[in-house]
């Protein structure tokens, strides 16, 4: 493979360009001019010049001859190996060192995100959300945000290869030729793809099912929403699309509901659900109530949690059902904990009628979550939170179908040819399909994967699949939005989409841009100089189509329901893993040392048990168990998880991988590896099955960024004040909620009371008396930054962390390190527990999300402590770090009283054995080195990006203007950055907000961040 | 100092001329077969663990500070934990040659030379530690003011910076105030030396000394400035130590009473350290007759009082604790009576608080055997009254979600036993290579005790 050579030529280029512009002092310096020359002799006009080359001609000859070579050797860093980076099809108006952002989008099973992606010369750094797209508008989930480091992922198969030995896409499509010319009409042909969800490849499906009448096209994957789509069946007749708006709801009922870590649209029911919680925008905030068996960011932000076993939920929705009017309810037993909130919870619904919303589970069998649907057309909520569209998917189909018709054909030998088109089968196969032995048996399997997996070992070809930013496609959101996605590079390695593949199946393979384009031509019927206009407006856009519209709906059908089983003994509740999904970016090191929301488990997934089981059963956390399940069993950690409900295990799917990467499927357990839920899932029991066995066999240590104090909290908490929490009627008091101590004492002194709004308030840290100097800030003509964060909206999704962790080229440390406290994040999520009405309870505690960044406090403590100056202050209020003159004394660290700060102990962004990975570096960020300390910026390069832009258009920098990529990311939009001192300014106007606090004020360190305390709405009729 | 000094006490015994002193005490540089297998195998023991230091260090450098157990949050642990201990235990060489030589506690003199050493090698085995723990020792000068192009200067602000100046000022003074003193030894060493070859090593670091009576004149007054100069470096260095945490604003470090305690704190680690070698070293070569049971009884009773103001520190701290009504005080209080490692406060307790009010108890400080342990506990002891200050603290401070355990790694043990051997190591080529009692004011205390005018004379000479 040739390296990727810098043509002097174009530096050449670049240096006359910048020149022209002469915005660019560094390297114009070299060119000769008459100006400069005088210049340079006004400034030392005593100097005598020793030689012809004076040291300052001589420095600057040394300077340019040195950014060439940083030039040349940083780019030829960048490009190892690979053919890469198509400067030759650089899109017009391509600026040198400036990025550039591409619409395009992120699918998972079939739904798909709108996406902006950052590329720095061709290199893809940053996947940000698409404020166009519906379901991004701006934000974006974690492992859309992760998905850049799946492309440059080292384990990814690079060539094909043909029973272990390397091959050729040549060798390979002649091999399919063969085996599709040997079928008489395909028969014995099995194409077997993930959730379809581009038309374009849905449309080739088609045609192949054309072709060949005898040959199977069917779509398998672990996680699916087959039992939602039962449910609108039993409703309606026929599978519908259901999405909800949540923020039209003044009531949200979850059962269950995992709406916020996956489904077609986690960010946008973030968004609209916290929307409607949003006191900066409305004076009504809606009451959410949360029944379920795992605790989740909604049940942490909900205003009553209750955690209920599989069948007390499905009590309690029969209650629901039938105290609303819906008739035919079978005969149910209110649970017991659930008495008192059931009766405030009905009037609530029923008050709010066409502005509720009941949330079911789509883990939950068909008839329940029916059953929420019952409820919602009851209250009138269906076309207002509830719209229900034809199924959006292109090539919609009941998803366990296909997989039983695979299983009956694989089972009869009937199958002589299986082409995989990604996922990963055998790994993610139920326990009783058995596909480890029946792929075996097939004379001729073909594996298309981004790694090598458990399925792709199987196989007779292993053929390496192209990452979504690699190739054109396409892609249908939640509500029906189509979209174009865009590929950011040519593919790094000799990899194939499996579009390209699948126009393999009907002819000569197809490049992808040919495929999508021919397809979106044909569709929209435009000429072609009509269709170059939309084409290009799609592309920029990100959005093809607006969304579909809503269904129109016959009458409801009678549900037939019968008694709820009681359970008896423990039940396992499966689910997609809140970072890796169902394991398909199980090789992410992102989303790996992630701490998982409300657990802050890193590296590993765990059968979460309640206290109360495991005080039973004598476990505890980072105890090995081995879990059995219908004879099936599997080994796993313990974490014993506040809120679980009784007698109720989660398992998450998506790790334990045998084959998959060094980070998938590590050598040593100690390296994080997980458990494999998949080995005790039963294709009977998809989400829900009866736990058989679980005896403790052992340890299982487990990396926690947070792990010891949820029992001694009480102590912790009482007067630490660190999260603060108020009633809507008393945040309708009018005063200020939260008045720190020395405020009081200050307020006092100046004989006023504390509790009552200042008016003319300067927006800021509160001014305490301080013996430092007090003028440092008073600069009205320089910007002074700020942040706020609305506690009241985190869910504790983690987006925030995950682009911060892109933004910054944060490190991944390993399980080793986050155990013994070394993760990196400059970012954290705090997660508290509290008592509830003075009492901690293990099994329900009031749960609480707080974003931990710097504070970059006006008199910050890590200042004065450091010896060499190595962290100061800027004008515009920004704690700084210097990472050059840092020699690594940590003293800062240990005087910062909120811990934010973070110290390179070993080399951690040290990536010369990979080097692929380098070219996911942000070069607007400095990698640091080991031995360094290094903390949040506030997104320093942004604020200096836009500052530059400013001062090129010759105008204040406005408040409002930098976003850090924290705030960018939030889908619920709790962090609210920019000019405190610009009255216009969100930020400066949340710190006005009678909500506002900063996180231990008494310190007078005057932090810049500070919190909006939470408010919440919860029924008056309980205590 | 409380210790009252009767000019009729003895502090030498047995029959003693000049010539005697001189060769009983020379004898360990210039005899054969004075040093026996013991000698052999401590040194050698030192030898080994010096390369355990070497090894930790070269590792140390190739990986980096994550091959400690330091972590987020305690920025700082076994690194600090030792440079203090050690700093510490320099504190009773300087008390002993400079204050009690102003005080004119003539019975200082049988012990000053040796603490003087041990001052000097604990604070070259403490200076490894601030110049190592940083992450980029390379630029670790960047601490020192020095003239530079960029115009930087260190942060004067910080009490690291501090730390720099006092330490390198404490080992500066210490190691010149040791070398004045050991001139007239040396040139004692260099006429008493047998072989050419030694008699030249000897005779170069005597510096010309003749014994003349100017010469006597100008190096008491050397002693008696130096003295003056290094006084308040007993009280200077300790304190400018425990800035290091008293300005800090994490609880449990930032405590007023932490100057005085620390001093307190560092003489009587220095006591205990000084005991622990003088009781072998004096019975190994037969030094009973200059190190003598009084000796071991005053430094004991040093220790008790030093103990005291150290059991003092505790309890006001944990006084002020509770009277500020301050909730993150009150929780490191309650962290270190039920927290993870209320083990160590409780060690801590025993071994500084109630083992040594053992030495109230005369039978117990003229038994040596006991007096060792007790000294051994004491060291202990008052290293985990870092430990208790340092990581304790650290692990636990204003946020409990930032709060995390700290372990001390292999190489943690590694550097510090390293450390160790290279005090031994040190400690036993100075008792091979140069007098370990001063010789000459032995002499001086053997004619004030043998004649009558000692005391006119010791008048006469100041």
């Amino acid at each position: 493979m040739e390296q990727q050579r810098i043509n002097l030529d174009d530096v050449q280029r670049v240096i006359d360009s910048t020149e022209a512009r002469s915005d660019w002092k560094g390297l114009e310096q070299i060119v000769r001019t008459e100006e400069h020359e005088r210049w340079r002799e006004d400034e030392f006009p005593h100097r005598k010049k020793p030689v012809d080359v004076d040291r300052r001609r001589f420095l600057q000859l040394m300077g340019a001859s040195l950014a060439l070579a940083g030039l040349g050797s940083a780019g030829c860093r960048r490009l190892p190996q690979e053919k890469s980076v198509p400067f030759v099809r650089a899109p017009e108006g391509f600026i040198h060192g400036v990025a550039t952002r591409y619409a395009s989008i992120h699918t998972e099973s079939g739904y798909s995100t709108g996406v902006l992606v950052e590329s720095f010369e061709g290199r893809p750094i940053r996947v940000d959300g698409n404020p166009n797209h519906p379901a991004s508008r701006g934000a974006l989930g974690i492992r859309a945000q992760a998905s850049i480091l799946d492309m440059y992922d080292p384990d990814r198969l690079k060539e094909v290869h043909m029973d272990g030995k390397p091959s050729t896409w040549e060798a390979f499509y002649q091999a399919l030729g063969t085996r599709l010319d040997q079928t008489t009409g395909g028969e014995g042909f099995v194409v077997l793809s993930t959730i379809i969800g581009s038309p374009t490849l849905a449309a080739l499906k088609n045609a192949f099912e054309t072709r060949y009448p005898q040959g199977r096209w069917l779509q398998y994957e672990p996680v699916s929403r087959d039992e939602a789509f039962q449910a609108t069946e039993l409703v309606y007749g026929r599978p519908l699309e259901a999405a909800y708006q949540p923020a039209e709801a003044r009531v949200l009922v979850s059962f269950d509901s995992r709406c916020f870590s996956h489904g077609p649209s986690p960010v946008q029911m973030m968004r609209d659900a916290m929307a409607a919680r949003d006191l900066k925008t409305r004076e009504e905030i809606s009451r959410i109530y949360a029944f379920e068996t795992t605790p989740t960011g909604l049940g942490a932000v909900a205003d009553h949690r209750l955690p209920l076993k599989v069948d007390e939920l499905q009590n309690l929705l029969y209650a629901v059902a039938s105290r609303v009017g819906v008739a035919g309810i079978p005969a149910h037993t209110v649970p017991a904990s659930c008495r008192e909130l059931l009766e405030p919870l009905v009037a609530d619904l029923t008050r709010h009628r066409g502005a509720s919303l009941v949330l079911a589970g789509e883990h939950l069998d068909a008839p329940f979550q029916a059953l929420a649907l019952v409820i919602n057309e009851a209250l009138g909520n269906v076309g207002k939170t509830v719209v229900l569209r034809e199924p959006v998917l292109p090539a919609f189909t009941y998803v366990d179908r296909n997989r039983a018709v695979l299983d009956e054909l694989l089972g009869a030998g009937r199958v002589q040819t299986l082409l995989m088109l990604g996922g990963d089968p055998v790994y993610t196969g139920f326990a009783d399909s058995d596909y480890v032995n029946r792929i075996a048996q097939v004379e001729f399997t073909a594996h298309l994967t981004e790694r090598k997996c458990t399925t792709s070992e199987l196989c007779n070809w292993a053929l390496p699949q192209s990452h979504f930013l690699e190739y054109w496609a396409d892609g249908v959101a939640f509500d029906g939005t189509v979209s174009i996605q865009q590929p950011l590079i040519e593919p790094l390695y000799d990899s194939r989409s499996e579009l390209e593949v699948a126009s393999a199946l009907l002819g000569p393979e197809e490049p992808s841009l040919k495929l999508v384009q021919d397809y979106h031509r044909n569709r929209s019927q435009q000429p072609d100089g009509e269709f170059n206009r939309s084409w290009r407006r799609w592309l920029s856009g990100g959005v093809v189509s607006e969304a579909t519209p809503q269904a129109s709906l016959s009458t409801i059908q009678r549900l037939t329901l019968g008694p709820v089983e009681p359970i008896d003994g423990m039940t396992l509740v499966i689910e997609p893993d809140p970072s890796v999904y169902d394991g398909r970016q199980a090789n992410n090191g992102w989303l790996r040392e992630l701490p998982q929301p409300l657990t802050q488990l890193c590296w590993d997934n765990a059968l979460l048990v309640s206290f109360a089981t495991a005080k039973r059963l004598q476990l505890s956390t980072q105890d090995e168990v081995t879990l059995r399940v219908r004879e099936r069993s599997v080994k796993a950690p313990v974490l014993v998880h506040m809120g679980q409900a009784d007698d109720t295990l989660t398992a998450y799917l998506g790790l334990g991988q045998e084959v998959g990467g060094h980070i998938a499927a590590p050598r040593e357990i100690v390296s994080g590896k997980g458990f494999n839920a998949y080995a005790v899932r039963h294709s009977a029991n998809r989400w829900v099955a009866p736990i058989t066995g679980l005896e403790r066999t052992g340890l299982w240590p487990l990396a926690l960024t947070q792990m010891h104090h949820t029992l001694d909290v009480e102590l912790i908490d009482s007067g630490r004040n660190i999260v603060h929490d108020f009633r809507i009627d008393e945040y309708r008091k009018g005063e200020r909620l939260v008045v720190g101590y020395f405020e009081k004492v200050a307020a006092e002194l100046q004989g006023r009371d504390p509790e009552q709004p200042i008016v003319d308030e300067v927006p800021g840290p509160a001014q305490l008396p301080t013996l430092y100097s007090e003028d440092e800030f008073d600069k009205p003509e320089i910007n002074q930054w700020g942040m706020t964060i609305d506690l009241g909206l985190c869910t504790g999704c983690n987006a925030c962390v995950i682009a911060c962790q892109a933004e910054n080229n944060i490190p991944v440390v390993g399980k080793d390190q986050v155990t013994i406290g070394r993760e990196m994040h400059w970012i954290r999520i705090d997660r508290y527990y509290k008592p509830k009405n003075g009492f901690f309870d293990p099994s329900n505690p009031a749960t609480y999300f707080m974003p931990v960044n710097c504070m970059h406090c006006e008199k910050a403590p890590c200042e004065p402590v450091c010896p060499v100056a190595a962290t100061v202050h800027s004008v515009d209020g920004l704690n700084q770090m210097i990472y050059n003159r840092c020699v690594g004394t940590r003293y800062c660290s240990n005087n910062c009283p909120y811990k934010v700060r973070r110290f390179n102990f070993l080399n951690y962004a040290n990536h010369h054995d990979v080097p692929v990975l380098k070219m996911l570096n942000n070069p607007q960020v400095t990698v640091r080195g080991r031995g360094v300390m290094e903390k949040c910026t506030y997104c320093v390069q942004r604020i200096s990006k836009a500052r530059i832009l400013a001062k090129r258009e010759n105008r204040p920098l406005e408040g409002n203007e930098v976003r850090t990529a924290c705030q960018a990311a939030c889908p619920p939009q709790v962090i609210e950055f920019g000019d405190i001192r610009d009255r216009a300014s969100k930020v400066a106007k949340n710190k006005l907000n009678r909500r506002n606090y900063e996180l231990l004020q008494e310190l007078n360190t005057r932090p810049r961040t500070s919190y909006l305390a939470r408010v919440s709405n919860p029924s008056k009729v309980v205590g | 100092m409380p210790i009252a000094n009767s000019p009729k006490e003895h502090f030498l015994e047995g029959e003693n001329t000049h010539a005697s002193i001189e060769r009983d005490i020379t004898r360990l540089q210039l005899e054969k077969n004075v040093h026996g297998r013991a000698w052999f195998l401590v040194v050698g023991l030192g030898f080994l663990l010096i390369n355990v230091f070497l090894l930790s260090v070269v590792w140390l450098l190739f990986e980096g500070i994550g091959i400690w157990g330091n972590n987020q949050p305690v920025g700082w642990g076994f690194d600090i934990i030792n440079f203090v201990w050690w700093i510490g235990i320099g504190h009773a060489g300087t008390l002993i040659s400079a204050i009690l030589l102003l005080m004119r506690q003539r019975w200082r003199n049988s012990i000053n030379r040796f603490a003087e050493a041990m001052t000097i090698f604990a604070v070259m085995c403490a200076g490894v530690y601030p110049l190592l723990h940083t992450g980029r020792p390379w630029v670790a000068y960047w601490l020192f003011p020095y003239p530079n192009m960029l115009a930087m200067w260190p942060q004067f602000r910080s009490p690291l910076v501090w730390d720099v100046f006092a330490v390198t000022t404490y080992m500066t003074v210490s190691v010149v105030f040791w070398y004045v003193g050991l001139v007239p030894d040396l040139a004692s060493l260099r006429d008493r030396a047998k072989t050419r070859i030694v008699k030249l090593i000897y005779g170069v670091f005597a510096l010309g000394w003749r014994g003349a009576a100017r010469h006597w004149a100008r190096y008491e007054h050397a002693s008696l400035l130096l003295a003056g100069l290094s006084t308040p470096l007993v009280l200077s260095v300790h304190t400018i130590v425990s800035y290091d945490f008293a300005v800090s604003i994490v609880p449990g470090w930032n405590v007023t009473v932490f100057p005085p305690y620390f001093v307190a704190g560092a003489v009587f680690a220095g006591f205990a350290m000084v005991i622990i070698f003088a009781v072998p070293l004096r019975k190994y070569y037969g030094f009973e007759r200059y190190i003598t049971l009084k000796h071991f009884d005053w430094m004991a009773k040093v220790m008790l009082a030093t103990g005291l103001i150290v059991v003092y520190g505790y309890l006001l701290e944990m006084f002020f604790a509770w009277y500020s009504g301050n909730v993150y005080e009150l929780s490191l209080l309650w962290n270190r009576f039920h927290g993870p490692y209320a083990w160590s406060f409780y060690l801590l307790l025993i071994l500084n608080g109630l083992i040594p009010q053992l030495l109230w108890f005369s039978r117990v400080r003229r038994n040596l055997g006991l007096l060792v342990a007790i000294s051994l506990c004491v060291s202990v002891g008052m290293w985990f009254e870092r430990f208790v200050i340092i990581p304790v603290s650290l692990s636990r401070d204003y946020l409990p979600s930032a709060w995390h355990y700290y372990t001390p790694t292999f190489w943690d043990f590694a550097m510090f036993i390293g450390t160790i051997g290279l005090f031994v190591f040190l400690l036993f080529l100075f008792v091979r290579f140069l007098p370990m009692i001063n010789i000459y004011e032995m002499k001086e205390l053997h004619e004030e005790e043998s004649h009558a005018y000692g005391d006119a004379l010791q008048g006469a000479r100041h």
